[in-house]
Parts: C-alpha cells; sequence; structure tokens
C-alpha cells in the first residue's frame, strides 16, 4: 500500500494536532503519511456509547470496578471516564509508564485515530501577549520567540474551520475569536454576573468559548458536520459532528484531497536521521499487532504524538550525532514540563430563582477570564489563572445524599432542587527545569520502547496561587449572593488536567531552546514538534487552540520552504 | 404540567425519528457485551430477590408513576451485586441483608417480607434516621442508593422525570412551570 509512494511528509499521530497537520498538508498537494499508533475510528460507526439512553447499558454507564482497577486504574481518574467512552481512552494495563517514586502523575491516554480531540472538553480561548510575553516578564523560562501577533491570523484561520461558540466581549487578555452565535448563560448566572461585573471592573463572566457549531458554514456542512443537539455526551462521539474533532472535522478534510494515507496501529519508534545531510530520512515502527517492524521515508516529519509521546519519541531518537536525545544540542530535551493545576475553588447555594429552570444539557458553563496580575501586580504569586464554573438545580441525585424513603420522597424528587453555584480554578503553572521527561533506563513498554519516566510537582508559586483562588471564588459566591458555601482545594495530581506542556520548548536560542518561532528543530531543519511539547509556558487558559492555529501556523511555513526547494 | 409533558414526548418521538430516517440510530454498533450474573451466583443471590424486591418498592413505591420493582430495579441490583462485586463484597452484602430479617423478629415476625405495612416503615424509619455507627447503616445507604440510582437511570423512570434524548437547543431562561418536572440528566 504505501510502498511505492514517495511521501513529502510524515506526520506522527492523528489527534488534535496531527488532524491538523494532515488537512494543511493534504489541502497543500503534499503527499501525507499520517501514522497512528491507535486504532482506526470511523465517524458515527465507531461511536459505541452514543445514542444510548441511561437504560440502554446494562450498568447504567458504570464501568465495572473490578475492570477499572485492573485495566484503567489511571484513566478512570479522569472525570468523563464512563462505560460509554471506555472504548476512547487507552488501557493502563497494556501501555504501562514509569513515575518518579515518591511523586505522582496521571497520563490521561487516547490510543485511537483522533486522539484525545475525540475526549476533550471543548473549552477554546485565545492566548494573548500576557501569556506568550510571561516568561519574558518575570524570567521563569525562556521567552517565546512570538507574540500573539504573529498566531492571531492562524487564530482566525483555524478557528474559521473549527467553528467556536462564544461571545464578543473585548477583553484583551482573552481575545475575541471568530464565533458563532453563543451559547446561553442561564437566569441565574446572568444574575451573577451583574452582580459581579457591578462590583469588579476588572471581571468578566461569560459563557464558556467551546469549539462547538451553532451556525455551521458551508464548509462545515460539506464535512458532514451539523448543529450541536445540546445531548452533552460528547465524549461518546457526536454523529451529528457537532463538536470538532480531528474524526469529525480535519482528517475528512485531509482524506477528500485524496493525499493522505492514514497508517493506524503502527508506533513511531524513533525518528532516522542522516548525519550526512543532517536532516532526518523518516521515522521506523512497530506494527501493534505483528510487531514487524518498519520504516518509512519523507522529506520532512511532523511530530504530534501528543507532549508526553513526543517527547519520548525524541528521547528515544539517539544516534552518534544525538546521544542524549533528537535534536537535543541544547540539553533542554524533556525539561520544563508543565500542566495546569485545577480542582480548587468554591461552591455555594443560591437563593432565589426556584421559578426558573433550563431546557437542554448544555455542553459549556461560564468562564471568567484572568484577572490576576494583568495590569498590575496583585498577590503573592507569579501568573494568573481563570475559572471555570456553572450555575445549576440539582436533580435526582441528591436523593442519594439525602434521608428519606417512599411516596411523599420520590415526589420531592420530581422538582429540582435550589439552584447552586461553583467557581473552579485553572491556574498557569511556571517553567521549572526539574520537572522533566526522560527515559526509564530499562523498563520498556510492549513494543520494547524504553518507558516515559515522569517527575513532576507542583512549586509554592502554584500552592500560593492556588490560596487566592479559594479565597477568591469564596468571595464571589459571597458577593452573588450564596450560603452554605463550601471551598475545596485538593491539590491536583500533577496530569489531570490534562493540559501537558513543554520538553521541547520554542525559543530565540538554539543553547536554551529545542525548537525555533515556526516548531521547526534548531538542529534539524526538517523535523518539527507541533503539539504541547513545544510550549515554553502554559498560560492558564485551555491549550489546544493554540496547540492547532501553532501546528497550521507550522505547516504553512514548512511547506513554503519545501515550495521553495530549502527542505 | 402533564400537557406539556405530552408536547415533550410526541417531539422526542418525532426526533427519534429523524435520526433513524438519517441513519444516525439505524447504525449504531452494540456496545461491547458485559459479563452477566453467571448462573452460580444468580443461585447465590435467588433466596434474596424477594427481600431486594420488596426494599426497592418501599423506597421507590408505585404512585402516579411507575415504582422501583415495574422499573426493573431489583434486576438492575441483582446484575450489579452478581457482576461488579468481587466475591468478597457479594458475600458481605448477603450477609448484611440478614439485618433486615433480625429487625423483624425483634418486632415479632418472622421476616421482613411477611411482615405488616407497618412494621416494615417502623424498621426502615428506623433505619434511615440511625447513626453511621449503627449495625444496619451501611448496607441501607448502599442497598438505598443503588435503588435510587437504578431507578432514575430506568426508562419508566422517564414516566416520573423529564428525559429528553436530543433536546436540539439550549434554553437558560425557561419558568420552572413550562417544565414542570425534574430533568433525569444522566446520573453516574
Ligand atoms: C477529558 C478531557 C478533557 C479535555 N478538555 C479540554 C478542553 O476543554 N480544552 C482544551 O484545550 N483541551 C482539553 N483537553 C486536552 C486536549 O484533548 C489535548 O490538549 C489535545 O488533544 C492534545 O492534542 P495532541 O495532538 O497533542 O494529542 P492527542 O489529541 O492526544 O493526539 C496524539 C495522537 O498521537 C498518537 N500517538 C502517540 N504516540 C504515538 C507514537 N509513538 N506513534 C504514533 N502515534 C502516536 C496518539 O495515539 C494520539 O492519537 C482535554 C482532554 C481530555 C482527555
Amino acid at each position: 500500500m504505501t510502498e511505492d509512494v514517495q511521501f513529502d511528509v510524515i506526520i506522527v499521530g492523528s489527534g488534535m494536532s496531527g488532524g491538523w497537520a494532515a488537512k494543511e498538508f493534504c489541502e497543500k498537494g503534499m503527499k501525507t503519511l499520517v501514522l497512528e499508533r491507535g486504532r482506526d475510528v470511523e465517524a458515527g460507526v465507531d461511536y459505541v456509547g452514543e445514542n444510548k439512553a441511561p437504560w440502554d447499558m446494562e450498568f447504567r454507564d458504570r464501568v465495572d470496578p473490578k475492570l477499572m482497577k485492573n485495566d484503567y486504574p489511571i484513566q478512570s481518574e479522569c472525570y468523563a471516564f464512563r462505560e460509554s467512552d471506555r472504548n476512547f481512552f487507552i488501557n493502563d494495563r497494556e501501555n504501562p509508564y514509569s513515575v518518579e517514586d515518591g511523586k505522582k502523575f496521571s497520563w490521561i491516554r487516547g490510543d485511537q485515530v483522533g486522539g484525545k480531540s475525540i475526549l476533550w472538553a471543548r473549552h477554546s480561548y485565545r492566548w494573548s501577549d500576557l501569556d506568550f510575553g510571561a516568561n519574558a516578564k518575570d524570567g521563569y523560562g525562556t521567552d517565546w520567540p512570538i507574540r500573539y501577533a504573529d498566531v492571531k491570523p492562524w487564530y482566525e484561520y483555524v478557528e474559521k474551520f473549527v467553528g467556536i461558540s462564544g461571545s464578543e466581549e473585548g477583553i484583551p487578555q482573552l481575545p475575541d475569536s471568530i464565533f458563532q452565535p453563543a451559547i446561553e448563560l442561564n437566569s441565574v448566572e446572568l444574575d451573577a454576573k451583574a452582580k459581579l461585573e457591578a462590583l469588579h471592573d476588572d471581571r468578566k463572566l461569560i459563557i464558556g468559548r467551546i469549539a462547538h457549531l451553532t451556525k455551521p458554514t458551508e464548509e462545515q456542512l460539506k464535512l458532514g458536520r451539523g448543529s450541536c443537539q445540546f445531548r452533552n455526551q460528547c465524549q461518546r462521539g457526536c454523529s451529528f459532528g457537532a463538536y470538532f474533532s480531528a474524526v469529525s472535522a480535519t482528517l475528512p478534510a485531509a482524506s477528500n484531497t485524496g493525499n493522505m494515507t492514514l497508517v493506524s496501529d503502527t508506533v513511531v519508534e524513533r525518528v532516522l536521521y542522516d548525519p550526512g545531510t543532517k536532516k532526518a530520512t523518516g521515522v521506523r515502527t512497530i506494527n501493534r499487532k505483528t510487531g514487524e517492524k518498519k520504516d518509512f521515508t519523507a522529506k520532512v516529519v511532523f511530530l504530534c504524538a501528543s507532549t508526553i509521546a513526543s517527547n519520548q519519541i525524541l528521547l528515544n531518537s539517539t544516534s552518534e550525532t544525538f546521544q542524549n536525545g533528537f535534536a537535543n544540542s541544547s540539553g533542554v530535551l524533556g525539561k520544563y514540563f508543565m500542566d495546569h493545576h485545577h480542582q480548587v475553588g468554591a461552591r455555594g447555594q443560591y437563593p432565589g430563582f426556584m421559578d426558573k429552570y433550563y431546557f437542554g444539557r448544555r455542553p459549556t458553563g461560564f468562564y471568567m477570564p484572568r484577572f490576576r496580575n494583568v495590569n498590575t501586580k496583585d498577590g503573592d504569586f507569579l501568573r494568573g489563572y481563570g475559572f471555570q464554573g456553572e450555575a445549576a438545580r440539582p436533580s435526582w441525585p441528591r436523593g442519594m445524599d439525602q434521608k428519606g424513603y417512599g411516596a411523599d420522597f420520590k415526589h420531592s424528587l420530581r422538582e429540582p432542587g435550589g439552584w447552586y453555584m461553583y467557581f473552579g480554578g485553572f491556574g498557569e503553572m511556571l517553567p521549572r527545569a526539574e520537572n522533566t521527561i526522560t527515559l526509564h533506563p530499562n523498563k520498556t513498554d510492549s513494543y520494547g520502547i524504553p518507558q516515559v519516566h515522569l517527575n513532576m510537582s507542583w512549586s509554592d508559586n502554584e500552592r500560593r496561587m492556588r490560596k487566592d483562588i479559594q479565597k477568591t471564588a469564596i468571595e464571589m459566591l459571597e458577593q452573588a449572593g450564596c450560603q452554605d458555601i463550601q471551598p475545596f482545594n485538593k491539590e491536583p495530581t500533577p496530569g489531570l488536567a490534562i493540559h501537558e506542556m513543554g520538553g521541547a520548548r520554542m525559543g530565540r536560542d538554539p543553547k536554551t531552546s529545542v525548537l525555533n518561532a515556526h516548531n521547526q528543530c534548531h538542529d534539524v531543519d526538517n523535523v518539527f514538534v507541533t503539539d504541547g511539547a513545544a510550549f515554553a509556558s502554559t498560560a492558564c487558559q485551555n491549550p489546544s487552540l493554540t496547540f492547532m492555529a501553532l501546528t497550521a501556523r507550522a505547516v504553512d511555513y514548512a511547506a513554503t520552504q519545501m515550495q521553495q526547494g530549502k527542505l | 404540567m402533564d400537557h406539556h409533558k405530552n408536547t415533550i414526548v410526541t417531539r422526542r418521538d418525532a426526533l427519534r425519528r429523524i435520526l433513524k430516517t438519517t441513519g444516525v440510530a439505524a447504525t449504531l454498533p452494540l456496545m461491547s457485551t458485559l459479563g452477566a450474573c453467571t448462573p452460580e451466583v444468580e443461585k447465590q443471590l435467588s433466596p434474596y430477590m424477594a427481600l431486594i424486591e420488596e426494599i426497592s418498592e418501599l423506597i421507590i413505591p408505585e404512585t402516579d408513576t411507575p415504582g422501583a420493582k415495574s422499573a426493573g430495579v431489583p434486576a438492575y441490583i441483582q446484575a450489579v451485586i452478581g457482576s461488579h462485586y468481587t466475591e468478597t463484597e457479594r458475600t458481605r452484602f448477603i450477609e448484611s441483608l440478614t439485618i433486615f430479617d433480625e429487625m423483624a423478629h425483634a418486632e415479632n415476625v418472622e421476616s421482613f417480607v411477611s411482615a405488616s405495612a407497618d412494621v416494615k416503615h417502623k424498621i426502615l424509619s428506623a433505619l434511615d434516621n440511625q447513626g453511621p455507627s449503627t449495625k444496619g447503616h451501611a448496607i441501607w445507604r448502599e442497598i438505598r442508593s443503588m435503588v435510587i440510582f437504578g431507578y432514575y437511570t430506568s426508562e419508566a423512570a422517564s414516566e416520573d422525570v423529564l428525559y429528553e434524548a436530543v433536546p436540539g437547543k439550549y434554553d437558560g431562561n425557561v419558568d420552572f412551570s413550562e417544565i414542570g418536572r425534574a430533568w433525569m440528566i444522566r446520573g453516574i
């Protein structure tokens, strides 16, 4: 199948980033080979949990605890892990990795075409110069070689294709995307918004911006995508194609060009290097089903295997020239590994509005963009955080926590409970050299590839920020008039924000960074890394929109170089 | 309220039809088969099923809408105990159930199942109001949770609270009177 095709480019990974690389290269007429370690997923057909009512599942969407313990001890820590989407999570038992003694890291992974783009919560926010300039400002990490102006056209470019619903707000630190119509805040959220915005001119409570179609474009309709139906069962897959995933959007677009060859069940073991030309020649792969090893060649290689996996491939691609990992003359490969910190905030009862309710299951909540350390220096910590939250009325599950039985009890659950509201922070993590991805010296995975060894812990800056997050969440709930406020602050296991970034950071100086301003290896010009591994800092916004924008931007650059015969 | 509910049901059926004609529902593959109870486990549980049925129906009785029994809650509980519980958990569960008959004996009745309605309520209300350190507290909370969960994730419960497979829109500012009942939401 693939033997006689001369590929222009190899893309490793078919998820959020790889899907974009595939679409862009294919649409530019390049013969593109996409290599994916996981199994194939066809939109609709492989959404095995979709359209199932709770009673259509024998165990009502709960996973067998024995299976969870044996096969999914890590994946089941993810809030989204259920029987109806278990098929999109990796099997932990079959796919071991290593963590530093005394530390924890929960690596949440998809293991299929589409990667984690099938599972994501779809929150999509632009970053601004507050974020791209953060390292330069306080000296943690190295300066990003790009600024908002470099990325802005690429945000616009990907947003038009992805489809983001949201409201225009004109907030400098959270620039507006190109939006499809916003989903509504509910009556209680609107009440809180009015109260809080009146008290704080630095804060806005807005609807969460999510990659859902609310007014599909011609282009989206042609790909078979339609409007959101407000089922809020997205992680099972959506046959309406209403939310963006590689499977619903980028891969079909790439496939339509006739230029894509997608090979699933194929694990990339390493990048192959020719010291004579100082270029990569391709990649070595292992067929998951047969164990057969096979080399593929191309002019250019894009690593889009997700932050940790791309680091693993680079670290494993050693040679005479690169004894400590591919394109690692700087020695920083695998360092400055980051995630967001979350699971901190507060929840309270919101009095009144008992005559108000909602229709439909909204697949988003509200968002309050960062307001700390924006124009002034606030508090005793660097960087900042944003809040995600929601107001809602609890339904029958509250009955399990209460007392009671019998007809009165049953009838009392026919009405929803009183409103509650919560604010949960997502905070920026400082880039620090001691948080690392390395290869374990002797443990290997089932393909004989050295296991990644993860070592991450929070610093005092994150802890101080968490105190402020909690205090501020309580304050705002009080200001909104809430009662019975319950704070929470559970120091999260690193990895569980599922926003891993860093390890092969972009930078201006080849001595202190792996990639240049175009996600291109300083040391090897035909290898690009365009997933989260490239990131020099984390901002506090969800990162995937920026992964996509930087991927499209890097392809544009690489393709131009190829057309000019430079690559 | 009921009038509104009818319109919702009708629309739901219409949406189902749309799904069918566009082929979405028709092409759905089956979930991987889940292990149902083995015959041995079924045998082990069968002497307790009458008790489980009785307790289920007392927690969520039939009123103007179906109760736990006709909603299939006992079968759901049997499946969970049979397939999701380990052997040790299953044995512990079965042993803990004896509290119901013990409490019946204290009332001079042979068994919980054969007790009068008054005695049953006396026992359940004692269990419901007792503190966490009392014998019987854990099994009461456990079985009660299973009944509530099993009931409100059953199709029959969609006659009691509202379920909308494909809402099609989100309206965040609706008068409760227009909806009339709590949404079923998806449990977990
Ligand atoms: C439950 C959940 C909620 C989330 N919510 C949000 C959110 O709201 N907003 C947001 O921005 N982000 C969110 N994320 C994170 C988001 O999913 C990731 O940031 C994004 O998918 C990462 O893109 P990627 O291309 O780097 O990796 P992935 O999408 O994971 O794709 C990587 C692909 O590479 C493949 N691969 C790995 N190793 C190899 C190899 N050696 N050879 C070949 N192929 C390989 C993988 O199997 C996978 O298919 C969420 C994630 C989860 C799980």
